[in-house]
């Protein structure tokens, strides 16, 4: 007999490893993983017992800020949902707005590297959250102030053809 | 096994020229087309941007009666992706002048400003915008700023623009656009 199956006893969580560039591995849970559309790809096309993922280009401090983005997305996802299906009101969507622009207050060089990997893993919330920071920075500053702002050497004044 | 350590870029250069034409695609397009003078890396990068970004500072309704305006229509061909910008409508304020001539090779660009040819605007939508015809070889016209001289060519524009960009103290810099529909496309703005 087949009746044995419970639909109240969960099934163990499935997990994905992923390794970082300097080669520490990160134990994710597979839904986390799969916010990433290359993992996801790569589940899709390869057999399922491939559990492991090398990232050759991210390192292990941005790799787990990834992460960390990933498990609150995730999180926040169900939450909005359940909170939609009891027809309950939620703030969820404003908070997790809120959590993303704390999330990408960082230091310039980590937001580089938090767009890197997002871009590298194909994250695109994450992705757009990143760029959408750097052009905010961008944004209403004078050629000058943007040439000082990001260390960028004028040296077009000279022969702005000399690459045609 | 070495481990390729991906921390620590030294600046925004660093960052790969598709990143940055991603970023520029987020910003107003009068900004995003500024930052061509930045320097010579940057000089292309927003041409590579997926998207350009319009707003009611960079588009603005113009009057039918005033020929001070300039609409332009530029289609964008980099990296086989197929741009249409329609309806580039700049204020007067932001034209400095407008050459005739392809040779723009010549023209040496001058701090914050950019030189972008356009086409003549030649209908006009319900809405009021002006919608411009590539079949028809029109030729670009000029603004009361700066009058076109057809038979002074570029040079004599450019020295034009160059004096009048000194007396008003904006000085331009110069864009090549992608062809517009095997057109050259130049428009002078003020940034």
């Amino acid at each position: 007999m087949k009746d044995s199956f419970n639909p109240s006893i969960e099934p163990p969580k499935k997990t994905v490893t992923l390794v970082s560039s300097d080669g520490y591995d990160f134990e994710v849970e597979e839904e986390v993983a799969l916010e990433s559309q290359v993992i996801k790809d790569g589940f899709e096309d390869k057999a399922v017992d491939d559990r492991e993922y090398l990232l050759f280009n991210v390192h292990s401090d941005t790799l787990e800020l990834i992460i960390k983005y990933c498990e609150k997305h995730v999180s926040s996802r169900k939450s909005i949902s359940a909170a939609a299906a009891s027809s309950s009101s939620s703030n969820g969507e404003e908070a997790l707005k809120e959590w993303d622009e704390h999330f990408i207050s960082v230091d310039t060089n980590t937001l580089y590297d938090i767009l890197m990997a997002a871009d590298y893993l194909n994250i695109k919330s994450l992705l757009d959250l990143a760029i959408q920071k750097v052009a905010d920075t961008i944004h209403g500053r004078s050629p000058e102030q943007i040439r000082k702002k990001f260390n960028i050497e004028n040296d077009s004044i000279i022969d702005p053809w000399a690459s045609e | 096994m070495e481990h390729k350590k991906f921390k620590g870029y030294g600046g925004i250069n660093d960052l790969p020229d598709f990143i940055l034409g991603y970023i520029l695609g987020f910003l107003p397009i009068l900004e995003a087309v500024r930052t061509c003078i930045l320097s010579r890396q940057w000089r292309n990068l927003w041409k590579s941007t997926l998207t350009l970004k319009f707003d009611h500072t960079s588009i603005q309704n113009i009057n039918i009666g005033e020929n001070i305006d300039v609409a332009g229509s530029v289609n964008l061909f980099e990296y086989g992706v197929s741009i249409r910008v329609t309806h580039l409508l700049l204020k007067e304020d932001d034209i400095v002048g407008i050459p005739e001539t392809d040779e723009v090779k010549d023209i040496k660009p001058l701090n914050d400003c950019v030189l972008i040819k356009v086409a003549e605007a030649e209908q006009k939508t319900a809405g009021g915008l002006f919608l411009t015809e590539a079949s028809k070889d029109k030729p670009s016209f000029g603004t009361d700023a700066v009058p076109v001289n057809e038979a002074a060519g570029l040079r004599h524009e450019v020295d034009d623009l160059k004096k009048k960009a000194a007396a008003a103290n904006t000085p331009f810099d110069v864009v090549k656009l992608p062809r517009w529909r095997r057109r050259e496309a130049y428009l002078a703005i003020r940034l």
